[in-house]
């Protein structure tokens, strides 16, 4: 599982900061935000993806149906870190 | 256009109460041709609807009802373009006495649609006002545009039907709802506190008076919640095109990707950590609205629960504050979708005291 506040870097040899990470049904889904090398700051490049632990492997969710609920439920989390 | 000439020959055809086919012609053709209509097109109509003969008021009147079109064929300016002259209502009064009030009407769109077969042999000006509209408002009448800065009282609208969102299974793989794999997507379910939120948020954007008159009678825990401080909407996208480049950034299809940690010193993780709010709160916000509207449409879409709340929340915490009609357009929709959720009794007293929402 990839972590919450987390650094990682994917093939097109960027870096991204793990904003929020879940675990259901055994699937690592996250949230990563791309970082701006020069000035070190998270930038709205934002997508959300599935963690495949034995390949460690990530893939970007694009299905609008599963994107939904995934986006739902990090906004219930947030909502839930700040209430 | 000869207006004297026009007036003297309604005139005639007012006093002599009568209408041979000389004075139909001579009336048409001057009327007809000051507006630039082509003489064939003038000498057609002439012929269509004049018979050798002279005829009784309720022979004329067939004739007219003969060549009457559908109502549906004329179009709003035609008709308006037509009859907007000060000079076409004495006409008219002149001719209602002959043919009367049910008629004339009839005539003139006929005559219209005749006479004048394109828009661009129209030149008829005038800024005087017209009796003709009050004749037919409903015809003539335009929808009146949609005032979003309104301060009127918002009244409930009907309780839109959410249906509950389908389970399935998706393959991750390909991102079809179809069980290939064996392997089931998480159902991830929306959280309870949805309606209990729901009872507690009521939105921004009301009359002080009214919410004060509708809050006389709660205590003073609940009037603190009815207050809603305006609302942020900074960190979302303002524009339509925004939506449409972030849609089109979200769903855009990408390769897999092997993943290296960063070892990061604390620090940098600390500042990172400090945007990372800010991120979030746009990114979801935007997603919630793009991919709710993909899912379900715009109706279903925007009404989608955990949006809702989500926006809901924004607004019961003062953080929405809509800037252009097209943020206004998002709120005045999350203000009904608050509605759900709340009770049928509370629904009548809204309506019951115009309270604002």
């Amino acid at each position: 599982m990839i972590k919450e506040d987390t650094i990682i870097k994917l093939d097109d040899d960027k870096e991204y900061y793990v904003l929020d990470s879940i675990m259901n049904n055994n699937k690592n889904f996250i949230m990563i935000g791309e970082i701006d090398s020069v000035k070190d700051e998270i930038t709205q490049n934002v997508k959300i993806m599935v963690y495949d632990s034995e390949s460690n492997k990530v893939r970007k969710i694009t299905d609008s149906s599963l994107l939904y609920e995934l986006v739902t439920t990090f906004a219930s989390r947030v909502m839930d870190k700040e209430s | 256009m000869n207006s004297d000439a026009y007036l003297d020959l309604a005139k005639e055809l007012y006093e002599n109460n009568t209408w041979s086919k000389d004075v139909f012609s001579k009336r048409v053709r001057l009327y007809a041709k000051s507006m630039g209509v082509e003489d064939a097109v003038i000498e057609d109509f002439i012929e269509r609807t004049t018979m050798p003969k002279e005829y009784s008021i309720e022979e004329k009147r067939e004739i007219l009802s003969a060549i009457k079109l559908d109502e549906e064929e004329l179009k709003y300016g035609d008709v308006v373009n037509f009859i907007d002259d000060a000079r076409v209502n004495k006409l008219f009064e002149l001719e209602e006495k002959l043919l009367g009030k049910d008629k004339i009407y009839d005539y003139y769109k006929s005559a219209k649609k005749s006479i004048l077969p394109n828009k661009e042999n129209n030149n008829i000006t005038s800024n005087t006002s017209i009796d003709m509209r009050k004749k037919d408002d409903n015809f003539l009448k335009q929808p009146e545009p949609l005032d979003l800065d309104s301060k009127k009282p918002f009244v409930v609208p009907p309780r839109p039907i959410v249906e509950p969102l389908d389970t399935y299974d998706i393959n991750i793989t390909t991102g079809k709802k179809e069980d290939v794999t064996g392997e089931k997507v998480p159902e991830f379910k929306a959280p309870e506190r949805i309606e209990e939120d729901a009872n507690e948020v009521t939105g921004a954007l009301s009359d002080n008076e009214d919410v004060n008159e509708a809050t006389s009678t709660l205590s003073d825990e609940q009037k603190k919640k009815l207050v809603v401080p305006p609302i942020s909407f900074d960190d979302m996208p303002s524009t339509e095109e925004e939506y449409q480049k972030e849609a089109e950034r979200i769903t855009k299809e990408e390769k897999d990707s092997s993943v290296r940690i960063v070892n990061a010193s604390p620090e940098r993780i600390e500042k990172l950590k400090k945007g990372k709010r800010k991120i979030i709160n746009f990114f979801i916000k935007t997603a919630i609205v793009i991919v709710a509207f993909n899912v379900l449409g715009t109706v279903g879409g925007i009404a989608s629960v955990i949006g809702y709340l989500y926006f809901a929340s924004d607004i019961k915490n003062g953080r929405f504050i809509p800037k252009n009609n097209f943020q206004r357009g998002i709120g005045k929709v999350v203000e009904t979708i608050m509605n759900i959720g709340v009770s049928k009794e509370e629904d009548k007293e809204y309506e019951e005291k115009g309270r604002t929402r």
